[in-house]
């Protein structure tokens, strides 16, 4: 399928990304900030975009901002925060409905793209600081963001596994930060890190959609005159490295269940692969996880894989019986040990990659995940289209999986109980 | 084979989509999506987890039946005589699914090729049942389990407990997963007496929209459907009573902040009316308690709310309630506020101004929401299962006016048939190994 997508540079550290489909009703526009992380600061970076995106000095309180997004037929505009690689990435999107759909043929896009320029240029904020009443309840928002995470154990127990698995590495620090990091925050901090993130940071624009000319040309012009310092390339890929013996680490909570989390470190070099290959182990309601470890020995509703593409790691989780634990644990290397002696069939290869392709083919159904798409293609210094990469998947060779397989060393062994026994050392 | 076949077509947009009433009895939804590469394919009954009391032709009485039987049914059909059906998926490459809902269960697929054998392989194995006491007991294991990793979720734990306290006798407070003793009961006998009660094509129906041709998914159709006769099906009706159960349930868990739910029971609907209500109840909702009311900004300056506070006008089958969720270190003062600002507006009246940019913002979601082809054949069944087009929604909310909308703070919010949910963190740490 042809793809109309373009790619410029707007001045030194500034590129945009245009994606054009008449098909779609919705049209999108996205700024990403890439800064270098340490890990020191997330919580300052984690607050940046939940403050720009609840007010600004044109649209003072929240609500005048909220009412202007609804009378832009339910505008949204949001903000998010993740740690790639060992990279802090803030995004703030406006999505809209394209102007074709507007009930007298406003300029929906353009003002939406407006409206997302004011609050990242022109925030509500004086001598350094952001609006104090703002600042506070966003403070408690994150507070209880953070005190919450309890909730969602499977999603806890990643949190704590994350520390351990990337142990002394900036990927180590959640994307939050912590409770008390968090806590610690003053609003010229945050104020600093916002500046620093407008000044410092590598900047992707996005635009997305139909009709989207006046937006894109919007967004270039308003950073064409913010020239980034000249540093180097942005690093992606920072694999993590194996440790010399596997941890195993016990935690306790009040849970019923005992959540599960083992990191794999290796990788063959060639993401494709490692993603064919976490697909066999555990990614498909026919892989090797799901088909032994639940179907065969019973032992768990949900055990699946997943890649840290960035970090050279792949993660296994399971909700499990603690005295299931050992079992599985052993099972889920045994499969490991299979895939690695070549212990599958061409018909299991095949069909994982029909399964995979299907998934990349539906990127074309979504501009959101267009434009993602070709975000991620430019991390990994490619700019394949969907179609190119199932070609690439298509040409993926038993012996490409076997040496992947083999080259994933398990590092750590976490495990979130319910009792107050530890187990491990 | 000759059809009962009309087009049904949008008339803001021109969008359009076949609907065909079967000879086998199914009602089949199709809805072509010019551009798009995916193609979602839902086959659909009428029976959820509040179907546990039912009768036929072949009874003589009311057949009750253990709770969570539905969603056990559910993930047995997937397995077949000879293979599981991810298996036969996995040959076609397309994303297999199901889930149960209180009045539904959904058997889905989501594809980007192959297509025509997705849906041969959906529709022959949704109607080919095979169940065995060594294949029960093996579900009893992994349902356990799900059932276990439901126990530890607090916001699910909340939520069935104001449905407990909202429902006296209605089994919407149950469970959908049952419960671990609940299911142990279930035997291959029970599952076939289900299934053959509620897999009846009249009781079911097949949406699908993408990537497809029309034609071609009939004549699938017409090769894999195999008809049903009219078994009577009968379900009891539930006495409800008006009056909530109780008004308020506390609960202790492993949480960091407290979560709260709050309900108030409406009365029941059905068909067109009950879509009305939705959206109306919708508009009012956002009017009283949207990000740019007096009440949501109050309570967040205040620190009584944080960002994971949400509404929603809840329908499962007939039964309609109004619900407020979100996590708040005084729950009971929201509950408060809540109630007062209702009496407030009651007095005072609605925004007229406010209302149409609501309206605006609502269109503006469903013109997006059309840009995904899941939603688009989830718009197809679940308006079918209610007795309206799937385009009647963008109808039934240019119909909407402010006096509907300000009439629903006296229908919707009686405070008396209301309850709350509380769950409180437990006063125990973790301990590090």
């Amino acid at each position: 399928m042809k793809i109309d997508f373009e790619t410029k540079i707007i001045t030194d550290g500034v590129s945009l990304n245009v994606v054009k489909d008449p098909k779609f009703n919705t049209n999108i526009a996205s700024v990403r900030f890439i800064s270098s992380f340490t890990g020191e600061d997330a919580s300052a970076r984690a607050f940046v975009p939940n403050i720009l995106t609840a007010h600004c000095r044109k649209y003072p309180t929240r609500a005048l901002l909220n009412r202007k997004l609804l009378s832009l037929y339910n505008a949204t505009l949001s903000g998010s925060t993740s740690v790639v690689g060992d990279n802090y990435v803030t995004t703030i999107t406006v999505r809209c409905i394209n102007d074709k759909h507007a009930y007298d043929g406003e300029d929906v896009t353009a003002e939406a793209v407006k409206l997302l320029l004011e609050c990242i240029f022109n925030p509500d904020c004086e001598n350094g600081r952001f609006d104090d009443k703002e600042f506070e309840i966003i403070k408690q928002d994150l507070l209880d963001t953070i005190d919450s995470e309890i909730n969602n154990k499977r999603g806890y127990a990643a949190m704590l596994a994350n520390e351990i698995i990337f142990e002394g590495e900036p990927s180590s620090v959640w994307f939050y930060g912590t409770k008390e990091t968090a806590m610690a925050l003053t609003n010229e901090q945050v104020y600093d890190c916002y500046v620093d993130t407008l000044k410092n940071a590598e900047i992707k624009l996005m635009v997305g959609g139909n009709g989207i000319d006046e937006a894109a040309q919007l967004l270039s012009d308003a950073f064409a005159s913010f020239p980034r310092p000249k540093k180097e390339e942005i690093k992606y890929y920072v694999p993590s490295p194996c440790k010399k013996e596997v941890r195993f680490v016990e935690k306790h909570s009040d849970v019923s269940q005992t959540r599960l989390s083992l990191a794999y470190k290796g990788g063959s070099g060639n993401v494709y692969v490692d993603k064919l290959f976490c697909a066999m182990f555990g990614g498909t309601p026919t892989s090797r996880l799901f088909m032994n470890v639940r179907e065969k020995l019973q032992l768990c509703y949900s055990c699946s894989s997943y890649l840290k593409e960035y970090k050279s790691t792949m993660l296994v989780d399971a909700g499990i019986d603690k005295a299931n634990c050992d079992k599985a644990i052993d099972e889920i290397n045994r499969q490991l040990s299979y895939l690695s002696d070549g212990d599958f069939t061409d018909e299991e290869l095949y069909q994982t990659k029909l399964m995979i392709t299907g998934a990349f083919r539906s990127n074309y159904d979504s501009i959101s995940s267009l434009c993602i798409w070709y975000d991620v293609q430019q991390s990994r210094g490619t700019c394949y289209t969907p179609d190119e990469v199932i070609d690439i998947f298509m040409g993926i060779t038993r012996e490409d999986v076997i040496r992947c397989a083999k080259s994933y060393k398990l590092d750590t062994v976490f495990m979130l109980t319910p009792d107050s026994q530890p187990k491990g050392n | 084979m000759t059809y009962d076949r009309k087009i049904v077509v949008n008339e803001n947009n021109g969008d359009s989509y076949v609907h065909v009433k079967h000879p086998s009895g199914l009602t089949i939804l199709i809805w072509k999506k010019e551009g798009f590469t995916t193609t979602e394919a839902l086959f659909s009954t009428r029976y959820g987890s509040v179907n546990n009391k039912f009768r036929t032709v072949d009874d003589d009485d009311y057949v009750e039946v253990p709770e969570g039987i539905a969603h056990f049914l559910e993930h047995k059909l997937f397995e077949n005589e000879d293979c599981d059906v991810f298996e036969l998926y996995a040959k076609t490459g397309a994303s297999g699914n199901a889930y149960t809902s209180f009045d539904e269960t959904t058997y889905l697929f989501s594809c980007t090729e192959n297509y025509a054998q997705s849906l041969r392989i959906l529709l022959s194995f949704v109607q080919k049942p095979y169940f065995t006491e060594q294949s029960v007991a093996k579900e009893q294991g992994i349902i356990g389990q799900e059932i276990k990793m439901g126990l530890d979720n607090p916001d699910r734990k909340s939520f069935y407990n104001l449905l407990s306290c909202l429902y006296v006798n209605h089994p919407i407070k149950i469970d959908i997963a049952g419960t671990v003793e609940s299911i142990a009961k279930i035997t291959p006998e029970l599952l076939y007496k289900c299934y053959n009660a509620f897999y009846n094509l009249n009781n079911m129906c097949l949406a699908i929209a993408g990537n497809l041709d029309v034609d071609e998914v009939l004549k699938i159709c017409d090769e894999e459907l195999i008809p049903s006769a009219d078994i009577k099906l009968e379900i009891p009706q539930i006495d409800e009573p008006e009056n909530v159960a109780q008004s308020e349930h506390i609960e202790e868990f492993n949480v960091g902040v407290p979560i709260f739910n709050l309900g108030y029971k409406c009365k029941p609907c059905t068909g067109y009316e009950l879509l009305k209500k939705e959206h109306t109840a919708t508009i009012l909702l956002k009017l009283v308690a949207g990000t740019t009311s007096k009440l949501y900004n109050d309570l967040t300056n205040e620190g009584l709310i944080n960002s994971s506070f949400e509404f929603e006008a809840f329908f499962a089958g007939y039964n309609f309630s109004i619900i407020f969720t979100g996590e708040s270190k005084y729950p009971r003062v929201v509950r408060e506020r809540i109630d007062a600002e209702i009496e407030r507006l009651k007095v005072e009246g609605l925004d007229r101004e406010e209302f149409e940019i609501i309206k605006k913002g609502m269109y503006g979601y469903l013109v997006k929401s059309y840009d995904s082809v899941t939603a688009c054949a989830e718009y197809l069944l679940n308006s079918h299962f209610v007795g309206i087009s799937a385009f009647d929604i963008q109808k039934i909310l240019s119909e909407i006016t402010f006096e509907d909308v300000t009439q629903g703070l006296w229908e919707f919010f009686d405070k008396s048939k209301s309850a709350i949910s509380i769950i409180v963190p437990k006063q125990k740490g973790e301990n590090d190994a």
